[in-house]
Order: structure tokens, then sequence, then C-alpha cells
């Protein structure tokens, strides 16, 4: 009897829910009845998993900035969960207004091999194109605009954090897609920051100076199985060069 | 005897069982999720459309963020940053990504329509969560309020097509209950921390944040020298827009000034970010405050004559 009482309960939300209306039960008429056809131990199984969801939530967005170890270990606790459903998210916060002066000005350009033709000042300015710039020159409407500034924000991130692993693994990327598309090899490629701070200049060994440009740069290599590697330039002024493997997983 | 305990007096209930069981789980009309289901069913579709135009370039074979700088950035092998729960198929088969972006838009398509019940909202949310868990890092503002809105709807879909037929009417459902307060409280959970968040850096205070944001190219609003007190209005405008809508979203009777402040606290992120889909998810979340909810009993007991 319990069997079927349950079973009937549980299947009733997923009937046809459009009724005529002299088919309409009177627990639909009257709600008390209604909230009293869910059992009590079903409202408290329930309640507790609507608490624990409510709870997650809350907790992901607390630790949006910083977090307490306690919210740590939950955290790692509940990472099935948590990183499951994806359920981080942010909304209009700091970090959105922190970038949002930085993402138009950083840009990723790249020199094609055949490039090296013609005086220095034809070369630069020729050789350099731009593939990925967030609406710097051109407004009309593209569909990846705002993907294009997620990238460029995450660069932003990775080039404060002086992680040059990370931005060479990024620009691997642009350029193998660059190459594949437009069919032409590239030679070198840079991520521009054209009013990087001379702070940041100093203290990243990743950031040079060329023609002008404050840049990340690297060199395109290939190897014999047709893969793409880059080889990042480092500043002749500093001789770090285990920085370059500092983030090497 | 004050006027909550007359009121728990009359409706002879056991507080606090009894109001937290009438909120969660006295069935509600499915008709209050319609606006949500078919606003999210519309923006769903707008982003595998999207997905579709962009997702190969991106996320393909040799998309500009490629598998193995996903897996890097997302800790691969680092099992505390938790890497191993994040599950897409378009980590081993980056080719799929048109076909999951496909998969997705027919789903968001049969939602807005009120086709597929839940089916059509799991789907619309596996789809989608295959794009967020293969690079996270490149999530939008709106995707995880798009991809957590869609599982709510899993619930309860309220896919009673646009309208029930004719001679038809709505059912109550408990679960349509259970899906429309997890929608209004994430949503005001959410938007308490937006305004925690804001108001705990000095750029929200001082006004510079709208300045900063109307700066960026794409953002609807373009200030010239000398308009910075257009930015610091606006600014001013977001924090108090969305504390006020916050406050009044929680009372009947002040809910519709909330509705209108809350209009206003959409349209200045609008105007500064540019980010359209974003203000329009917003606006659609907000739905689930937009009709009066049904009241608990013991405030209705009050109002009924």
């Amino acid at each position: 009897m319990l069997v079927r009482s349950l079973t009937l309960r549980v299947t009733v939300p997923f009937e046809n829910s459009c009724l005529p209306n002299d088919q309409l039960t009177s627990s639909q008429s009257n709600p008390k009845t209604a909230r009293a056809s869910s059992p009590t131990w079903a409202q408290a199984f329930a309640s507790v998993c609507i608490l624990i969801h409510l709870g997650t939530v809350i907790l992901i967005a607390s630790v949006n900035h910083q977090r307490s170890k306690l919210q740590d270990s939950v955290l790692t606790f509940i990472q099935p969960y948590t990183i499951g459903l994806n359920l981080y998210h942010e909304g209009l916060n700091a970090e959105l207004v922190s970038d949002a002066s930085l993402v138009d000005q950083y840009r990723i350009a790249v020199e094609l091999q055949d490039a090296s033709n013609g005086t220095r000042t034809e070369r630069i300015e020729r050789s350099w194109i731009p593939i990925v710039e967030y609406l710097r020159t051109d407004r009309g409407f593209h569909v990846d605009q705002a993907k294009q500034r997620q990238l460029l924000a995450l660069l932003i991130t990775l080039t404060r954090n002086d992680d040059l692993d990370g931005v060479l693994r990024i620009l691997k990327g642009v350029v193998t897609h660059h190459e594949s598309i437009s069919k032409q090899k590239v030679n070198r490629v840079r991520l521009e920051l054209p009013s990087v701070d001379e702070n940041d200049l100093n203290a990243s060994s990743a950031l040079i100076v060329e023609d002008g440009v404050t840049c990340i740069l690297a060199s395109v290599a290939r190897f014999d199985d047709g893969e793409v590697g880059l080889v990042g330039a480092v500043s002749a002024l500093r001789s770090v060069p285990s920085k370059i493997e500092r983030s090497t997983p | 005897m004050t006027t909550r305990e007359s009121l728990l007096a009359e409706t002879d209930s056991n507080w606090p069982w009894d109001v937290w069981s009438q909120t969660w789980f006295e069935a509600t009309s499915a008709k209050r999720l319609v606006p949500i289901r078919v606003g999210i069913g519309i923006l769903a579709s707008i982003q595998f459309v999207m997905y579709l135009c962009y997702s190969y370039a991106w996320l393909g074979p040799v998309g500009m963020f490629p598998t193995d700088v996903s897996l890097h950035f997302i800790g691969d092998g680092l099992e505390e940053l938790g890497s191993q729960y994040r599950w897409s198929v378009l980590f081993d088969y980056p080719s799929l990504v048109s076909m999951v972006s496909a998969i997705g838009l027919v789903a968001a398509i049969g939602l807005a329509l009120g086709i597929g019940s839940r089916l059509a909202p799991a789907i619309a949310w596996l789809s989608l969560a295959q794009f967020h868990h293969r690079a996270p890092f490149l999530v939008e503002l709106h995707e995880p309020i798009l991809a957590i809105l869609l599982l709510y709807l899993v619930i309860h879909p309220g896919s009673e097509g646009w309208m029930p037929r004719k001679g038809c009417q709505w059912q109550d459902r408990v679960f349509a209950t259970i899906s429309l307060r997890l929608i209004q409280s994430h949503f005001w959970i959410w938007g308490a921390f937006v305004l925690a968040s804001m108001i705990s850096r000095s750029v929200w205070w001082n006004g510079d944040a709208g300045w900063i944001l109307a700066q960026r190219s794409s953002a609807w609003l373009q200030l010239s020298e000398g308009m910075e007190w257009v930015g610091q209005l606006m600014t001013h405008l977001i924090v108090i827009s969305l504390g006020c809508s916050l406050i009044c979203l929680m009372q009947d009777k002040t809910r519709s000034v909330g509705q209108w402040v809350w209009l206003v606290f959409v349209l200045c992120v609008l105007l500064l970010t540019g980010q359209w889909m974003y203000a329009a998810v917003l606006l659609v979340w907000s739905q689930a405050y937009w009709p009066i909810p049904p009241r608990l009993s013991f405030l209705r007991k009050k109002s009924v004559p």
C-alpha cells in the first residue's frame, strides 16, 4: 500500500499536465491539500537537498575573492558537485572593472615567414598582422568577440602572474589555428601590451620592447613530425632563464 | 500578540516547518515558469547558434584554444584542482563541437516551444556543459546563469506549450514550486553577493567603475572627456538599483517597484558593458519574481476577505 501510494505521488507530476477543467482534482484547487499530498519524508529529504544546494551556492559566491581554510576544505570536499555542475560564476564584479581598461589594449599579432623583404620600416608595418584584438579597430559585429575578450583577459592574468609558459601555450594554439585557416607559415608571434606599467615591465622577464611595442615575443619552431613549438624571447637586460621553466608542469 | 504571531496562530501552523513547507512544497501553477522557460529557451537557442558559428574555430581540432591548452589550465593531473570532475566529450572528440551545438540548439528550440518536457532543458544543459567544461576560462558572464537556469527547469520545465489548450487549465505542481523557488533563491543569492563584491571595491564608491567600463570599446555608452559625471552617475545607479531591487523583491507590496528598479540596473549594465546576452539573461531570470508568487498561507489568510 505504501509503495502504491508513493508511486502515485511520484508519477503525478509527470502526467499530462493539461487536464480539462472538469477533471481537475480537488487537490489542485486546494493548495493545502496539494501540499499535503507529498509525504513528509519526501519533503524532509527534498529540504535537505535544497539546503545543501543553496548552501553550496552561497559558499561559491562567498569565495569569489578570498577564502578561509574552512571554506577551502569544504569546497575541496564538494568538488564533484560544484565542478561537475559547473556552479562557479561571477557577476558584475571587481575583476570585470579592473580588466576593462586593459582588454582593449592587448592584441595578438603574427609575423609571416615571407615578410622578410623590403626596408625595416616596411617590414614592421607589413609583417605584424593582428589576429586577435578585441574590437580595437573593427567595430563590426563578431559573434566571437566576447570569446576574444575572455581570451585576452586570461592573457592579462597570465602576464600579471609572469606565467610565460601559459602565455606561450595560448599563443601556440592561436598560431596553429591561424596557419591552418590561412595556409601561411608564421615566423613569429607576439602579444602586444601597448600601455604596460613600468613596474610590470621590470618585474617580468617575459616582457620585451621591440620596435617600440612592449610585448611578449616568441619564435615558431617546427619539429620533424610537423608539430609547432614556441620559443619565448627573454629580455636581454635580464638573465633569468629559469623563469621560463618556472610553471612547466 | 504581534501581527506575525496572530497570523501564525490563525493558520495553526508549526512554524518554521510549516512556512518552509508552504514555501517549497505548496503546489504552484506551472504557468509561473512559462516566461522563464520561453525566455531561457530563446536565449539558449541564440547561444547555440553562436556556438555553431565560432566553436569549431575556437575549440575544434585545430582551434585557437586546443584541448592540450585547456587541460593545462584546468590543472589536468592535479587532483586538488578538481580537474578530474570536468567532463566533456569535447576533450576527446573536439570535432564534435558543431554536432553538440546542433543538438543543444534543437533542445533549446524545443524548450522555448514547450516540446520535450524535461528532456529539452536536460539536453540543452548537457550540451552547454560540454562547452563550459571544455574551456571554463572562455565562459562568458551570462553562460553559467543560463546553464543553472536550464538545470532548474529540468525539475519542472513548465512545458505546457505556449498556453494550455482550449478548455484546459494549468495544473498545480509541487515540482513547479521547487523549480521556481530555486530560481528565485539563486537569483537573490547571486544579486546579494554581486552587490557585496561591488561595494568591497573603492571604484564602486568613488564612481570610477562606470567610467572605466564606458572606456571599453564594447560599451554601448561611450563617454568622452568631461563626461565623467555620467560614469559616476551610472556607477551609483548600478549599486543603488541592485540593492533596492533585492530589498523590494522580497515583499509583495514593494515588488512592483523592485521590477522597475531592476530594469534600471539591467539597462545601466547593458549600456556600460554592451553584453546584451548578459542583460537579457538577467531580465529573464527576474521573471521568477515578476508575477507575484503565491503568498505564504499566513499572509493569504489576512488578505482574503
